[in-house]
């Protein structure tokens, strides 16, 4: 592994460990959704030393962009103070930090003992260049192999997009509802 | 940049065709006072338009089929002729449409738009030579009709037939993609033009085989879901009689016969090596359907569920076809295709009827509301007694004709339980077909059976009813066009 991957990777685990505890430990549940915005995009970056150039994308426009607005907006629109917040915090604590010491036990007992024989998987490191998962390959399979199938998926997203807005014109408006009433074909 | 050459724009040709119609037909939908003929002038061109680029795909007697967009796709007239099935009845439900449009102008673009869309989806299931290609196709066909059945807003029973359908489509659209992962663990790939061949083959090298067998069970509850089979036929009477009558028609033909050509290129066509795993299974299905579909049907009273049963018993006789083809894939892709165009002309027919009946009075048309409509309306009641009659499966309509070579294909393949089981069940379906012709023609008029209004003027309506009559009589007396088209297809699926 090359020096800046080491490094890349150092800071980057580092940040997102940092803004996991913050997420966790914030009073004020806007704090919390901006921390968890700072993990996630770090993940991100920690996608891109392992040569997950898409994924890396998708983690921050999904994830740290659609995801994190989101609760932003639901936290900002129940006006939760910080009371409410902090109801029941103790129990989820335990139940949280077991889940995390299973999860971390598994992960270390898989890095030092290598994956079980006979499954086939490998354990990649980053920098590795046989990784697949680059924006390339994915373009590769996308607009190659799968292009049929990538129109289509365009025409059946209209097709529903279609569909929502015919469901919302259906009655007309100031119509009156008449619930039951068996109607002309 | 891969080099598609020409050959995948060519075959893709009658899907772009009808997704551009779509397009004008749903933005020209709203313009205004004129949206609404704008649309149906648009489907109409359209349809027209992809009709005549099928037949330019159409192949040359001896030629082989050719494999388009990096072989996801198979251009073949099997495909072809199964594409122009499904634009007859689209065809139909474009003219229905105008006497349901009538009273919901505003949702004109919308509902020629969806119709072409679900169309596209199903000619992508028939051209599909790649499990994902026809899954995508199989969604493309179910989105739009899950809005269509629940377009009447003030109807609770049509929301009903909306909800019912999405929530067990999704179900079965799930069972679909699970079997084509199990299928792509067991095979290592999506392809069907790879598992065409013997599956057994490579199976035999590897211990998948169980992953194959689960694999095909699931792809067969998915598309059974489509294709309204037992034990998968639930949904299929609720949601016929919910959903307004035009789009019950178009359901009953296209994405029916979309379903079949499907079940045919999986199993008849690219699993037929394995043919001994699921021919029991399909055997003990047709039964079922038949028997389960013509028992219920017998006890309706109501037309448009009526017509639904008769749907559910006219697929497990379709699924004779499938069940043949592992013998003789060539003659019985030829009896299904047969099957498939007379079966949609008799229901986009008979649910024609219902539409036109509707128009005259609110809500059901139960069976007892049709006497005594051989004197009030001669011509209808006549239109209605040739469908009925074909749907029986009697001479000389074209409904005996689809019956007897699916059977004769059955017999052929060594079916000889099964095709007497099919013979005795149409004979009691016969029964709920001519206790319509009797109520028409035999019983009198009762004051509460008459209509609530005049026969209103639904100039295309009517027409499509006489020409789906009208082709019925004339398939039945020359069956030949029908047969050495359905023959040139069938011949291409070696």
């Amino acid at each position: 592994m090359a020096w800046p991957h080491v490094t890349c990777f150092g800071i980057s685990s580092a940040l997102a460990i940092t803004a996991a505890v913050m997420v966790v430990t914030r009073r004020n549940a806007v704090h919390a959704a901006l921390w968890l915005a700072v993990a996630l995009v770090s993940t991100g970056v920690l996608y891109l030393t392992l040569s997950a150039q898409f994924l890396a994308v998708l983690q921050v426009i999904i994830y740290a962009g659609a995801i994190v607005v989101l609760f932003l907006f639901v936290v900002m629109l129940l006006n939760v103070n910080e009371d409410q917040a902090t109801d029941r915090r103790r129990w989820l604590a335990v139940v949280g930090l077991a889940l995390a010491l299973v999860w971390g036990a598994g992960t270390a007992l898989l890095l030092l003992a290598g994956p079980p024989a006979g499954t086939g998987l490998v354990v990649r490191t980053p920098g590795d260049v046989a990784l697949r998962g680059t924006a390339e390959e994915l373009a590769r399979a996308v607009f190659e192999h799968h292009a049929l199938a990538f129109e289509l998926v365009s025409l059946i997203l209209l097709a529903a997009m279609a569909g929502v807005i015919a469901l919302a014109r259906r009655t007309p408006r100031g119509a009156e509802e008449i619930p039951g009433k068996r109607g002309s074909p | 940049m891969p080099d598609f050459g020409l050959l995948s724009p060519i075959a893709a040709m009658p899907m772009a065709i009808l997704s551009v119609a779509a397009l004008v037909a749903l933005v020209g939908g709203t313009l205004g006072r004129r949206g609404p003929a704008i649309a149906r002038i648009s489907s109409m061109v359209g349809l027209a338009l992809t009709a005549a680029g099928l037949a330019s795909l159409w192949a040359d007697r001896g030629s082989r089929a050719l494999l388009a967009f990096t072989d996801t796709l198979v251009l073949d007239n099997f495909g072809v002729f199964a594409s122009a099935a499904f634009l007859l009845g689209a065809v139909f439900a474009v003219l229905l449409g105008d006497a349901y449009l009538r009273d919901h102008a505003r949702l004109a673009g919308e509902y020629h738009g969806l119709v072409l869309l679900a169309t596209v989806g199903m000619i992508a299931m028939a051209m599909a030579s790649d499990l994902v290609v026809a899954f995508l196709g199989l969604e493309l066909l179910s989105i739009p009709l899950y809005i269509l059945a629940g377009l009447s807003a003030r109807d609770a029973r049509s929301n009903e037939a909306s909800l019912k359908y999405l929530l067990l489509g999704a179900f079965g659209s799930g069972f679909l993609l699970f079997g084509i992962a199990l299928l792509f663990g067991a095979t290592g790939t999506t392809l069907l033009s790879d598992m065409v061949g013997d599956p057994r083959l490579r199976m035999a090298l590897s211990p998948a085989n169980l992953y194959f067998a689960a694999g095909a069970a699931m792809l067969l509850v998915g598309i059974g879901f489509k294709a309204g089979l037992v034990p998968f036929h639930m949904w299929v009477p609720d949601v016929y009689q919910g959903a307004p009558t035009p789009v019950s028609a178009f359901m009953a033909t296209g994405p029916k016969a979309a379903a079949f050509v499907l079940l045919f290129r999986v199993f008849g066509q690219a699993f037929a090596g394995a043919a001994e795993q699921w021919t029991g299974i399909l055997w003990a299905m047709a039964v079922a359907t038949m028997t389960v579909a013509n028992l219920a049907a017998l006890r309706q009273t109501e037309l448009k569920r009526l017509l639904a049963y008769s749907s559910i018993s006219h697929a497990g006789t379709i699924l004779l076809a499938v069940l043949a083809a592992p013998k003789d894939r060539a003659g019985s892709a030829q009896a299904l295709l047969f099957y498939v165009v007379a079966y949609a002309l008799m229901k986009a027919g008979a649910f024609g009827v219902v539409v036109w009946l509707q128009r005259q009075q609110e809500g059901d048309v139960s069976i007892a509301s049709l006497r005594g409509l051989a004197s009030r309306q001669p011509g209808m009641a006549l239109a209605m007694g040739v469908l009925m009659f074909s749907l029986a499966g009697v001479p000389p309509m074209a409904g005996f004709w689809a019956k007897a070579w699916v059977f004769s294909e059955a017999l052929q393949a060594g079916f000889l339980g099964l095709t007497i089981l099919a013979v005795i069940n149409s004979v009691v379906a016969a029964r709920y077909y001519l206790r319509v012709v009797v109520a028409m023609y035999m019983e009198e008029a009762g004051a509460a059976d008459q209509p609530t209004a005049e026969p209103s003027g639904c100039p295309s309506a009517i027409a499509a009813i006489w020409l789906a009559a009208a082709l019925t009589v004339l398939i039945g007396l020359v069956p030949g066009l029908v047969f050495v088209l359905g023959g040139q297809a069938g011949a291409m699926l070696r």
